[in-house]
């Protein structure tokens, strides 16, 4: 079976007199180890994909399957447990704890697993070791970013998942954060999710997942992904 | 406009501008409302004093005649004086009985009497066309007297009957105690009566009339201290006691009740008050930060920067307003009634109504103005801005890392203490106000508790340790031998004498009580105490002085104390050999060796006895007998009122403590919504967060009771020293009281967690993927 693999899933959001079918009977599969892009105008139902993926809200129906289990028919707290251990999760506008240093930010996940990665060397792999000792207040976007996929990846998550991670940043910093996320996927085989209304990223991704109105549109696969590096955007 | 926007921005920032209001009425309940009670009855006892002409100066001596009368009149500052005659008198309210215990102070006027007029209240008017006896209400209604009944005076072993002709109260007894070990006063064994001289069935009391007090009358512009002067010079040849309206008994101890509560009612809104101010300044602190661009709209709309000062100032003017005069309505209605139950079980007023005094309007303002300074205070930050930085995001705040953080030992911390240290850091005032909320609530319930303490252990110190003698038995002024003698045969006891002294020591000068006590026949029935708490004997040579006593002489073992009975001309001087603590009545005690020594002659007051005294019937020579359970259960009586007042200091500590508590926590999760979210996502559980949440608030409360312990114990000694100087209560907290104010600060600390932490399973972890407003 597939590393991620969602059947036949449904989410119906009920609004008082008004359903909303937010994703209609999708399904997909992602495999371990791949740079996938999520692509989909606002409003197609990427948020609800990401939700559902990572572990935030439930299915109306279908079954999502990460890693062999079913997590569509976890209770909140194994929902809990499964953000906790298997997600690292990147947010659009890096969302730091703004009154903990770039270290401490990352260091929240030795609170939350004991087998985290060390601290100090993550922070070296985003490129981040001289800040370390600064608060988010004094960090740029892209550095803020970077802090934020340390924090993610410090986990050793099994899924990364990134909230349009460029979204807030210049096109030229934005350029570096996805060199990092390519990078993470090639070097470390960390399979990464990133859900965007972005079309150029396309080109940088092993598969593409494309939305539109609640429903897949296309998946590509992409046997030739560019470096972020070469990518204009 | 800007008013609707006022009204909007109070509703969605409702808990913190609710707190704020429900402080600012707080502090303006407590103080309009303990001002109306003693403005109140501090206005009816001067009208009452003003309408029935209380004298400014009272002489006692032996015997006045009219020559002496005319003597006074005939000096300069005078505008009235009289002659009366007062002594104590037993009576019986039942005719066969002729065993009693009951006392009344006779007062025999002039028919032309002017000064110091008795107020009637049921039954005839004072005038002298009518015969019989003018009687206390208090006693009489203790006593179940209506105006008609028959009572008998006991008078050199007869028995005179008089009829009550009315029931009066009088300025001389808004307070009335036989003397002064006792403190609370019993309606039932004690009052006053009031009879005109002429009438003929006065003449069977006695052969002639002496009168041996003299009311003086100061015209208004007279000097006090000059007439007072005059009349030393006048009678300085004759045992003549000279007392003003500050040395009455009755009038000081009314004063000093006032004078109390006064200081009360001021140090105790103060906390209200406080919080009040820094909710606001947190408040509009945080409402000015989030509305930062919305000024910067207002500015480029071309509103003047002093227009949107006054409009953020505003909401501390309305706030204050509100909350003050709120409680300015609704503190005189509420707190007063309950005070007054207290107090009417010590003082007697034609009647019992509140004024508001201009001081009340004064707290109001001050409510008003310090809101609105506090919010001046907050926003005039963010309007120094240029239209154009207000319009961008603040920048953000410059965060430096703390000593602590540089150590070592701030790595090794859980992530939930340094997120919490960083939070105080950052929110000080916000931190500093839950800490003052949260002492002024342990302070306040140590305070309540506290009170209750010290009356118990003055009862403790007063009956158990010190007088542990079972009956007092008070003697008339001129026993006779043989009676002393027959009683001294018939009881195993301690004769004692008690009489009233001045002390001096240099310019010091003092009034205080002298205690001469016999040998006891079988054990001393007055035990001494040191200030360490341990019994002490009397010395055989030299005098004891209390502890008070020697601190407002500035006296120590081994001074001289000077010192006279009232009303003799003579100082005789004693070696101080040790010094003892009374918490009700200071002054000196000596044994009888000692005191004849200096020339003087022993004439006891009263026998103490330990024995019972069922079957012992009561001579001539006694006056009255108390009972040591019939002065506890009037001093008890006042744990009784207390409860009231016990009552209102808890209730106010639990709303400041829940109020304090629940806005700091209240405001800090409405901040953190977006930091919670996150932490959901990266997989915290609700119990995590609410541990990080609650840690906070626990290290505050902690801090708080930390801190409020001392100033609950500085507000009793605070308390105690408003005490008049006869009086020298030891703020004795207990252990209870202490448990009981720390473990239910913490109940409110609990308490108001478990509501916050219900808001906790509410968070959206969608928030965290919304963009930042």
């Amino acid at each position: 079976m597939a590393f991620i693999k969602f059947e036949n899933v449904s989410k119906e959001y009920d609004m008082g007199a008004l359903k909303f079918m937010a994703v209609s009977d999708i399904s997909f599969e992602i495999e371990k180890g791949e740079f996938v892009v999520i692509l989909g105008p606002s409003g197609a139902g990427k948020s609800t994909i990401l939700n559902l993926l990572g572990g935030m809200d439930r299915v109306s129906s279908g079954s999502i399957y990460i890693d062999g289990e079913d997590i569509s028919l976890y209770d909140d707290n194994r929902l809990t447990l499964y953000r906790k251990y298997a997600i690292g999760f990147v947010f659009q506008f890096y969302n730091l704890i703004p009154t903990l240093t770039a270290y401490e930010n990352v260091a929240i996940c030795k609170a939350l697993k004991k087998d985290a990665l060390d601290t100090v060397q993550v922070l070296t792999m985003v490129g981040l070791t001289e800040h370390k000792d600064k608060f988010p207040a004094q960090l740029s976007g892209g550095e803020q970013q970077r802090v934020s996929i340390a924090r993610a990846v410090c986990k050793a998550p099994k899924l990364l998942l990134c909230d349009e991670p460029t979204g807030a940043l210049d096109s030229e910093t934005g350029t570096r954060i996805l060199a990092l996320l390519q990078q993470l996927s090639r070097e470390k085989g960390q399979t990464v999710i990133v859900v965007t209304h972005n079309s150029q990223m396309a080109a940088i991704a092993d598969r593409i997942i494309r939305i539109r109105n609640g429903k897949i549109s296309r998946i590509e696969k992409n046997d030739s992904p560019l470096p972020a590096q070469e990518v204009t955007w | 406009m800007l008013l609707r926007k006022m009204l909007r921005d109070m509703r969605s920032n409702i808990s913190s501008f609710i707190s704020i209001f429900i402080m600012a009425i707080l502090a303006s309940f407590v103080y309009s409302g303990i001002n109306a009670e003693w403005y109140g009855m501090k206005t009816i006892a001067d009208k009452f004093y003003d309408e029935s002409r209380l004298p400014d100066i009272w002489l006692t001596a032996s015997n006045f005649d009219d020559d002496d009368l005319e003597m006074v009149k005939a000096l300069d500052g005078i505008a009235d004086a009289e002659l009366r005659l007062s002594f104590d008198s037993p009576v019986s309210i039942d005719s066969s009985d002729s065993q009693t215990d009951k006392i009344l102070r006779i007062n025999l006027i002039n028919d032309s009497s002017n000064l110091s007029i008795p107020k009637a209240v049921d039954g005839k008017k004072l005038t002298p066309e009518e015969n019989g006896l003018w009687l206390d209400k208090a006693f009489a209604d203790a006593n179940n007297l209506k105006t008609g009944d028959k009572i008998s005076l006991q008078a050199a072993g007869k028995s005179f009957p008089m009829t009550i002709t009315g029931l009066i109260l009088h300025p001389e007894y808004v307070y009335k105690a036989l003397d002064s070990s006792t403190f609370m006063p019993s309606h039932d064994s004690f009052g006053f009566a009031f009879l005109y001289s002429s009438p003929p069935e006065l003449t069977k009391l006695g052969t002639t009339i002496s009168f041996n007090q003299m009311l003086i009358a100061t015209d208004e512009k007279a000097n006090l201290d000059n007439v007072k002067k005059k009349l030393e010079d006048t009678f300085h040849d004759r045992y003549c006691i000279i007392i003003d309206r500050d040395s009455h008994p009755s009038v000081s101890t009314f004063n000093n009740e006032i004078e109390q509560n006064k200081a009360v009612g001021g140090v105790f809104p103060l906390v209200f008050f406080l919080i009040s101010a820094l909710s606001m300044f947190t408040t509009m602190t945080r409402m000015t930060n989030n509305q930062r661009t919305l000024i910067g709209t207002l500015k480029a709309l071309g509103f003047s920067r002093r227009r949107i000062l006054f409009h953020y100032v505003s909401y501390g003017i309305w706030l204050g307003l509100a909350g003050g005069l709120v409680g300015l309505l609704t503190g005189p209605l509420v707190i007063p009634p309950i005070l007054f139950t207290m107090q009417k079980t010590i003082y007697i007023l034609p009647e019992w109504s509140i004024a508001i005094s201009p001081s009340s309007l004064l707290i109001v303002f001050l409510l008003l103005m310090s809101c609105a300074t506090s919010s001046y205070l907050a926003c005039r930050g963010q309007l120094r801005e240029m239209p154009a930085q207000t319009l961008r995001p603040k920048a953000p705040k410059h965060i430096k890392h703390n000593c602590l953080e540089k150590s070592k030992l701030w790595l090794g911390l859980n992530f939930s203490i340094q997120w919490n240290i960083r939070d105080i850091m950052r929110n000080r005032i916000r931190s500093l106000m839950a800490v003052i909320g949260v002492a002024g609530c342990t302070a306040l319930l140590i305070f309540g508790f506290g009170l209750r303490d010290v009356v118990n252990y003055v009862s403790f110190e007063m009956y158990e340790e010190i007088n542990i003698y079972e009956s007092k038995l008070n003697l008339v002024e001129t026993p006779g031998t043989e009676a002393v003698e027959s009683m001294s045969n018939s009881l195993n006891g301690q004769w004692i004498m008690e009489a009233a002294i001045e002390l001096r020591n240099g310019d010091l000068r003092e009034n205080g009580t002298l205690t001469v006590l016999d040998k006891g026949d079988k054990q001393e029935e007055i035990r001494f105490k040191a200030e360490n708490n341990t019994t002490i004997s009397l010395p055989d040579e030299g005098t004891a002085i209390s502890t008070k006593m020697a601190k407002l002489l500035n006296l120590k073992t081994g001074d001289t104390v000077q010192w006279r009975l009232y009303g003799m001309k003579e100082w005789k001087s004693s070696r101080i050999s040790a010094i003892y603590r009374i918490p009700i009545g200071q002054g000196l005690s000596m044994c009888r060796m000692e005191y004849e020594k200096q020339g003087e002659r022993f004439a006891p007051t009263a026998f103490l006895t330990s024995e019972r005294l069922d079957n012992v019937t009561k001579t001539e020579a006694v006056k009255s007998i108390q009972d040591k359970k019939e002065l506890m259960d009037d001093f008890n009586s006042m744990l009784e009122s207390l409860k009231m007042i016990i009552l209102i200091l808890v209730l106010g500590s639990l709303s400041l403590g829940s109020i304090v508590l629940y806005n700091l926590g209240a405001l800090s999760f409405i901040e953190k919504t977006r930091e919670l979210a996150t932490l959901r996502v990266l997989g915290f559980f609700p119990k995590q967060i609410r541990t990080l949440l609650q840690l906070q608030n626990i290290w505050l409360t902690i801090l708080g009771i930390i801190i409020g312990i001392p100033v609950g114990y500085v507000l009793v000694s605070f308390m105690l020293s408003t005490m008049p100087d006869s009086m020298d209560m030891a703020a004795s907290i207990t252990p209870l009281s202490l448990f009981l104010g720390i473990v239910i600060t913490f109940l409110i600390s609990f308490s108001v967690n478990l509501i916050l932490s219900r808001a906790i399973k509410s968070i959206n972890m969608v928030t965290a993927l919304k963009s930042v407003e």
